[in-house]
């Protein structure tokens, strides 16, 4: 140890914003000059939209339909008409025997099969009840599910138009009946219900991936170095990473919520507001997890796996996004527990179709907040023991 | 006295104020590591240290505010440009106002990239981004500069250049500590520090060590040979030390006149022809190789 040098004059240096803006501003250019990443944050969300937009469908329409009338009269016509015109099947052919149905389910040519028997039209006629025979793929078993649910309807609805102008048929029955009224997206439409969960999984996307990126691109560079060897502390650091990326997360937002009412009409019902509240929470949970990333990878493509293993797989699978968290077994449901994004699913949907706020998703944001300050204090902890 | 004493592993060392300051020793020596702990990077598992006055241990935040650093890997931003680089770096470093706009002119200056602010660091050739890395390392005018090995896979002329920088910051006041295997580097030292196997062998300025570990008579053989020369110089007895050097045998001997006669003896017996015998001013790397011969003979004893 020295004795001979002077004490150091100068004093424990305090945060300085002026340092954060000068990482700020280089990560912007950063992310200007890389014309991938630059890609990758604005297109990607659109791209992600329309392709789950478009493809993710529970509706099922156009389901390829055989159809064997096997009695051929005016009464029989009529139902198979109202099936095809219906929107909900697409008519394959009509068979000429059972064989051709057999055939046409085996080739997966169809998805669903009508017969009709011979005496439909005669036991109407003589105010007998008939049955019409309806042969269903279940090897989709979504799709075969509400298939079935469209032929009876259909079905039935025809036995109530007869009923309804043959005075012949019996009165409908006493007791109870069910009346069902579907709320907060009448029209079932799926898409209002895929928008929302996007919004998760870009949200995730932008705030971890890219953050994680970020930093390890200076770990893999080696620009990390001259970094380590200045004053700028491990505060300073996180923050001018961060920043840029809640911009770029909340332009994305805008993006997404925009490109989704212009293109595939999905209202929100509930205020812009509550809406940018949740999704800064969720913001936070998701850099957070980016920084954690990057205190566990060394190189960019160690940091990429890692982020989609611990941030986009689970808000994709685990939130309930695209499968319902009800049905998972419950070792999964409590894991999914461990991850923001059930949270944020739920809420943002609360949001976008039922028009509810905080009032109603307190305990989402409180748990949404809980788990935000837990990763970013591990975060932080961590990267101060790599960087300082 | 105002200087910089350190303390790493087994060894210490002091450096004077202003002083450039090489510090030597084949790769793997352990002078990375030095280096990183000297600048508040690597915590030393044992000992400590004071750099410009800031404990090398607890003060690492003052201490890193008070040097320079440029490491061997070329840390700067490639796809910033020169200027945005010089800005980032005062940013980082708080250099502010006039005083910022007067350091970036100055750091282009002495780097001689004025006119090219706006070229990508990435599309700068070797010998420009060293002396850009030099010039964002010394924007805040540390009182320091640690370099390691600055100079790595950049071309002669380019070296030659860089060392005059360092030259001039040292005219400036700045202590220079640096890391080189180029022993032409080397001379261009005030003060040596040479280190082999984690261990310090020898300390001096260039003359000294030229001197101190040189006393004995260099000559300087050239022949047909040079590997069946140098096994048969090994048994000569007026021989002390034999080393190759480039095309040529650098052989150490006490007696020069009985020398001169034994050498061209035996190796005429091994039917080796010498072109060229003569006596040569020993370089410093005779000097470092008399010296790391000598640290390998103590530590296969010790």
């Amino acid at each position: 140890m020295n004795a001979d040098s002077p004490t150091p004059r100068a004093t424990r240096r305090r945060f300085s914003w002026r340092t954060v803006r000068a990482i700020l501003r280089r990560e912007f250019i950063d992310v200007r000059r890389d014309r991938r990443s630059l890609i990758l944050t604005f297109l990607y969300p659109i791209s992600m939209l329309i392709m789950y937009g478009y493809g993710i469908r529970y509706d099922v329409d156009n389901v390829p339909l055989t159809i064997l009338d096997y009695d051929e009269t005016p009464e029989s016509r009529d139902l198979t008409q109202q099936m095809i015109r219906s929107g909900y099947f697409q008519l394959v052919r009509w068979a000429r025997s059972q064989h051709d149905v057999d055939r046409d389910l085996m080739s997966s040519t169809s998805r669903a099969a009508v017969i009709i028997p011979v005496d439909f039209a005669a036991r109407i006629r003589a105010g007998e009840s008939t049955t019409v025979q309806a042969i269903i793929d279940g090897s989709d078993s979504n799709t075969a599910t509400i298939a079935q649910g469209y032929l009876l309807a259909m079905i039935s609805r025809y036995g109530a138009g007869l009923s309804a102008r043959t005075t012949a048929l019996e009165m409908p029955p006493a007791g109870p009946t069910l009346k069902s009224r579907v709320w907060y997206n009448p029209e079932l439409k799926s898409v209002n219900f895929i928008v929302p969960g996007i919004i998760a999984v870009i949200m995730m996307i932008v705030g971890a991936i890219l953050t994680a990126l970020s930093i390890v691109k200076e770990k893999e560079r080696g620009t990390i170095e001259q970094i380590l060897v200045s004053p700028i502390r491990p505060l300073e650091m996180m923050i001018g990473k961060i920043i840029p990326y809640v911009i770029i997360a909340f332009i994305d937002l805008v993006i997404v919520v925009i490109a989704g009412y212009v293109i595939f009409e999905v209202p929100i019902k509930g205020s812009l507001v509550q809406l940018a509240i949740f999704s800064f929470l969720y913001l936070i949970a998701s850099l957070g997890t980016g920084v954690f990333v990057s205190t566990i990878a060394e190189n960019m493509q160690t940091a990429m796996l890692a982020a989609i293993f611990i941030s986009l797989m689970p808000s994709i699978l685990l939130s309930g996004f695209v499968f319902p968290l009800e049905n998972m077994p419950v070792g999964v449901r409590v894991v999914s527990y461990l991850f923001p994004g059930r949270y944020f699913v739920t809420a943002i949907r609360g949001i976008y179709l039922k028009g509810v706020g905080l009032s109603v998703l307190w305990p989402e944001a409180v748990l949404l907040l809980c788990f935000s300050t837990a990763i970013v204090w591990l975060s932080a902890s961590r990267f101060q023991e790599k960087l300082g | 006295m105002f200087g910089t004493k350190v303390a790493v592993s087994n060894l210490s060392l002091t450096v004077r104020r202003g002083e450039v300051f090489g510090f030597l020793g084949p790769n793997g020596a352990g002078k990375s590591t030095t280096i990183r702990m000297l600048c508040g990077i690597l915590r030393p598992s044992a000992g400590g240290g004071t750099v410009g006055g800031f404990d090398i241990v607890r003060q690492t935040e003052q201490l890193k505010s008070h040097i320079g650093y440029m490491s061997q890997r070329f840390s700067l931003y490639e796809d910033l440009t020169v200027q945005e680089n010089l800005r980032f770096f005062a940013g980082v470093y708080n250099v502010r106002g006039a005083q910022r706009n007067a350091r970036i002119a100055w750091a282009l200056e002495m780097a001689g990239l004025r006119g090219r602010e706006q070229v990508k660091t990435a599309e700068l050739a070797g010998g420009w981004r060293q002396r850009l890395a030099l010039g964002c390392a010394v924007l805040h005018e540390p009182p320091i500069l640690f370099l390691d090995e600055p100079t790595s896979g950049v071309d002669p002329a380019s070296r030659r250049n860089f060392w005059e920088m360092i030259g001039e910051l040292s005219t400036r006041g700045i202590t220079v500590f640096v890391t080189t295997h180029y022993m032409d580097e080397a001379e261009h030292c005030d003060e040596l520090a040479l280190i082999y196997g984690g261990k310090l062998v020898a300390t001096g300025s260039p003359a000294t060590l030229k001197s101190r570990y040189m006393s004995r008579t260099l000559l300087e053989v050239s022949c047909s040979d040079l590997m069946g020369a140098y096994a048969a110089l090994k048994e000569e007895p007026t021989v002390s030390g034999v080393a190759l050097f480039g095309s040529a045998l650098h052989v150490t001997v006490n007696d020069e006149t009985a020398a001169r006669a034994a050498i061209p003896a035996r190796l005429a017996a091994r039917g080796i022809t010498i072109q060229n015998l003569e006596r040569i001013e020993p370089s410093l790397e005779d000097a470092f190789v008399a010296i790391i011969e000598g640290s390998g003979n103590n530590g296969a004893t010790a």
